[in-house]
């Protein structure tokens, strides 16, 4: 090749890195609680928890926080709710499970609640999955993410799990970030949360 | 030679298009659309790990009968780009800080960094998704444009880009006064869909003027010995207006945060550095399109019976995935 094409070939991969886009770029960055809750029959569904960046929890607050007392009461939750959460439906909440390696498209939650603890603003709420228990130990992958990147979950680390009302059970975590899950362009790779349970 | 180089172009652009796609990213917490049912696949991409920083209990609390979770990490690491998350997460945290400290007392020095940070995260904040970047390329590729155009698109890209975000959130938060974000991210989704729609028609009108020249014969700004006329017209500014005008949440996430703060100042500054910031991205793109054109014709100049293929072909390929850029852009925000 002479020096000519092989300048050509520099810039040409050179404007390929710069025009696309290959660096992630998330806006929101959220640390946070995964605790899964039992009942008599087994796992009844996963309660989670998202601590916000303060930058993105001072515009909440600005913009919710109504009477600028650090809380929400429950007309500004109401409000929060259908502003900054609801349409987080059309993502499923960005919360992905896998029972037993079968996937659960997760269609609704509830008991969504807000608030401010250590500084840092939190959203929770409850996501119904209902897997029940036996001998044989059950499988239930839990991955939080956001597939356009806007929001960057969970780091590697920055996620706390548990369960609830697990006395009758055998529980056991493992939590590692999965490169074979990489989602998106941007190459994040997601914190997979996998619990493995079986009744005691 | 021309055999390698022709595919190669048309591959560098068209991974340049699919890249720009996810420009339509949206805070998912106010709007937009999201991928409905669908459960996230794994790519299967091999990337290597996010650092492992130190859990930290403390700030989640964790409670009775919940553990900080032993991360195991993959054995092994190779990617820049996991790293740059956590970086990002750092540099918006110093930010944050930046402005809590100044807005208790000014010091020269902190200032500095305040602006410095802002700049870098500008510089950053533009290498991710935007049709910006795609934008200025393209355009550069299918018409000769010089250093002081490329350097004058790219900064007036990120100046308008900040602008037109600080406008939207100012307005709001004045005169209304509640649910900014929320409101941003509306005006900001109407916005978007005009730069996309008038992309198209300039691309539009672009490619037809090529076409226009080419069945006409004309040579395209071209001299018997293959030096190009300097391009006449400020037909980049109105690129450059028309790519820009789409408001920045980057810069309206700080400036809302001052204005939270009641330092509305100190998030106009930091939004201008950060402006800088992104023009210096934007601007090393637009000049990249224009060099690699310069050394694509230069190469050509040596066959002399392909130069003016070459040259209809750059600038029909260039005007064209303007269109075509516009027009994805535009039917996918709808």
């Amino acid at each position: 090749m002479s020096t000519k094409f092989q300048i050509v070939f520099f810039f040409a991969l050179l404007l390929v890195f710069s025009a696309t886009d290959t660096f992630a770029h998330p806006h929101v960055f959220v640390a946070g609680k995964a605790i899964f809750v039992f009942d008599s029959k087994g796992l009844s569904g996963i309660r989670l928890k998202w601590f916000f960046d303060e930058m993105f929890g001072v515009q909440i607050l600005e913009d919710y926080d109504v009477d600028r007392d650090g809380r929400f009461n429950s007309k500004e939750l109401a409000v929060l709710k259908d502003e900054a959460f609801s349409n987080l439906k059309n993502y499923n909440y960005f919360t992905h499970i896998k029972i037993d390696g079968q996937a659960f498209p997760v269609q609704f939650v509830r008991d969504f609640s807000a608030g401010v603890e250590g500084g840092d603003l939190y959203y929770t709420f409850f996501v119904p999955c209902h897997v029940s228990a036996a001998s044989a130990p059950r499988t239930v992958v839990l991955m939080v993410f956001d597939p356009e990147y806007y929001v960057d979950f969970y780091l590697a680390g920055e996620v706390v799990v548990g369960t609830e009302n697990a006395d009758a059970y055998n529980t056991d975590f493992k939590v590692e970030q999965n490169p074979k899950a990489a989602f998106s362009i941007y190459m994040a790779v997601p914190t997979e949360i996998t619990l493995r349970f079986s009744r005691k | 030679m021309m055999r390698i180089l022709v595919p190669l172009l048309l591959c560098a652009l068209l991974c340049a298009l699919l890249g720009a796609a996810p420009a339509l990213a949206r805070n998912p917490f106010m709007g937009g659309g999201g991928d409905g049912g669908k459960q996230g696949t794994g790519i299967g991409r091999n990337q290597g790990s996010a650092p492992a920083s130190k859990p930290d209990p403390e700030k989640i609390g964790a409670g009775k009968g919940e553990t900080v979770a032993p991360v195991k990490e993959p054995g092994f690491f190779r990617a820049l780009r996991v790293r740059l998350a956590p970086l990002q997460r750092q540099l918006k945290e110093r930010l944050s800080q930046y402005i809590k400290v100044l807005k208790e007392s000014t010091s020269l020095g902190t200032l500095f960094w305040f602006l410095l940070f802002s700049f870098a995260y500008g510089v950053i904040h533009a290498m991710g998704p935007g049709h910006g970047k795609a934008v200025a390329s393209f355009y550069f590729l299918s018409r000769k444009g010089t250093l002081a155009q490329g350097l004058l698109m790219g900064f007036l890209m990120g100046f308008l880009h900040a602008a037109s975000a600080s406008a939207v959130v100012l307005v709001t938060y004045f005169v209304l006064s509640r649910s900014v974000m929320a409101r941003f991210e509306a005006a900001g989704g109407v916005i978007e869909a005009v730069s996309f729609l008038l992309i198209a028609l300039i691309g539009l009108v672009l490619t037809a003027r090529v076409v226009y020249a080419l069945i006409r014969r004309k040579p395209l700004h071209v001299h018997e010995h293959g030096h190009e006329n300097p391009s006449k017209g400020r037909g980049f500014l109105l690129v450059a207006l028309v790519a820009g005008m789409v408001p920045c949440p980057g810069a309206a996430i700080i400036l809302l945060f001052t204005l939270a703060l009641k330092a509305p100042w100190l998030g106009l500054a930091s939004v201008g550095a950060m402006a800088l910031g992104m023009g210096f991205t934007i601007s090393a793109t637009a000049l990249l399109a224009v060099y690699f054109r310069k050394s694509v014709l230069a190469a050509a100049l040596t066959r002399p019976r392909i130069f003016g293929a070459v040259h209809a072909g750059l600038a029909l390929i260039g005007s064209s995935l303007v269109f075509l850029l516009g027009s994805a852009l535009f039917l996918g925000s709808l």
